[in-house]
């Protein structure tokens, strides 16, 4: 019962972070309820691959962000707006905001640090924090784009009124 | 050379008909880029429209300006543009607009002069109301809060932090100034107000208030579209937006370490 409280409350407070997201983007406002869905959808599963099944952040965001695309290519055929309009914005609750601060932190610190011992402190968080971040974003884009290389053709004709074409680029 | 000179001047329908096509998918090519368009996006929008026009079409994209070279569909004439796409935020409802264009065009046949009609109606269309977003992102970095573990007067504090600091964001971008500079001054006035969760003794997550009241300055899209262009071979444009997208962390970074010492924080 717990689990599935705090699997709701992920839910719902990742659709509210992509929505408040998504309007700095200027995301269409018919594709925003898809936007807080597959957000929703994204996050929570993150969450229950590190939460139940012990999944490093890293593999853990990418199948997230796999799961935002596989929702979102049929959505976006419904909403008439490219994949990406929405999946952007649904996954930057999943984007690693603190580690990519806490990197800057870690090089500003590096550069006051006094002795050795506490130089390589920081430098070690620094590297930790950047490399960690810079992994994360690239598993959210390996994640997210997978989808659109397997269904190529729906990805780009989403915006189409009517079928696609079998020459569709 | 003679025979290259008759075959132009006289037929100067063709030679004006392709300019203006031309400057037209230059042009869409540049607020595609301006609006955060990934590239394979860009490439193949104004690849579809340029076949529906009659010619062909080899596009360049650099950081800050965009090549277009046009030919006609017997390969004997070409007209070159280079533009610098207009400053622009992120747009989605205008990326989205235009790839629709895009399949209008090749759906209707659309001639040169109706799409440059609609063209102009689309990117004339105003953006959402900035106090609604200003509220939005608000939420959404309560939420955010929230997401972190952050308790209900975490969440109150950080809704507060991101009013101030998205407020500075709209008055000092409506002054025209720097991006990295707003981004600078928003991350510090964010700070300074969830710093002082801590001087509030209800505040059980003051780190997590300080923590993610800045995050809704994290350019995640750019990010995104960085890793997206690298993986099509974009690298130019992949290491353009990257470099754009990290500064703006450096920024907002240093506001935030900024706010943190003004208010004698500890990092970490």
């Amino acid at each position: 019962m717990e689990m599935f409280l705090t699997i709701l409350e992920d839910m719902i407070f990742s659709a509210l972070a992509s929505m408040g997201f998504a309007s700095i983007s200027n995301t269409p406002r018919s594709a925003m309820k898809y936007c807080a869905i597959t957000a929703a959808i994204g996050h929570c599963l993150r969450t229950i691959l590190m939460e139940s099944a012990g999944m490093h952040i890293i593999p853990a965001s990418t199948i997230g962000a796999f799961a935002i695309a596989l929702v979102a290519i049929p959505c976006a055929q419904w909403v008439k707006c490219p994949p990406e309009s929405f999946s952007f914005p649904a996954m930057l609750p999943m984007i690693p905001g603190m580690y990519a601060y806490r990197t800057v932190q870690g090089l500003v610190l590096c550069l006051g640090a006094n002795d050795q011992g506490t130089f390589l402190h920081y430098f070690y968080l620094m590297c930790y924090n950047g490399l960690t971040c810079t992994l994360i974003i690239a598993g959210l884009v390996v994640g997210v784009s997978m989808p659109n290389f397997i269904f190529k053709k729906l990805s780009f004709t989403s915006t189409k009124n009517g079928p696609g074409r079998s020459d569709d680029l | 050379m003679q025979e290259n000179k008759t075959a132009i001047l006289p037929d100067g329908g063709t030679h004006a008909d392709l300019k203006k096509k031309c400057d037209f998918l230059s042009n869409y090519a540049a607020t595609l880029l301006g609006c955060g368009a990934t590239c394979v996006r860009i490439e193949k929008n104004a690849g579809r429209m340029a076949s529906v026009f009659g010619t062909q079409i080899n596009l360049t994209i650099l950081p800050s300006h965009v090549l277009v070279t046009l030919w006609d569909e017997k390969h004997l004439h070409s007209y070159h543009n280079m533009i610098k796409p207009a400053k622009s935020v992120i747009n989605y409802e205008l990326n989205t607009r235009l790839s629709k264009l895009s399949w209008e065009v090749a759906d209707h046949g659309l001639s040169i002069d109706e799409t440059l009609k609609r063209y102009e109606k689309i990117t004339s269309e105003p953006t959402y109301n900035q106090y609604a977003v200003m509220l939005m992102a608000s939420v959404a970095n309560a939420s955010f809060c929230r997401l972190f573990d952050g308790d209900a007067v975490s969440m109150g504090i950080v809704f507060a932090a991101t009013m101030a600091g998205y407020l500075i964001k709209i008055l000092l971008g409506k002054r025209h100034i720097d991006a990295r500079m707003v981004t600078f001054f928003a991350a510090f006035a964010s700070t300074l107000i969830a710093a002082q969760s801590r001087n509030i003794g209800l505040c059980g997550t003051p780190d997590v208030a300080i923590a993610t009241s800045i995050l809704y300055l994290i350019p995640g899209i750019p990010f995104i579209n960085c890793m997206s262009d690298l993986m099509a071979g974009h690298y130019v444009s992949a290491y353009s937006r990257f470099v754009h997208a990290a500064l703006i962390v450096i920024c907002l970074s240093a506001g935030l370490c900024c706010g943190m010492a003004l208010m004698k924080i500890t990092f970490f």
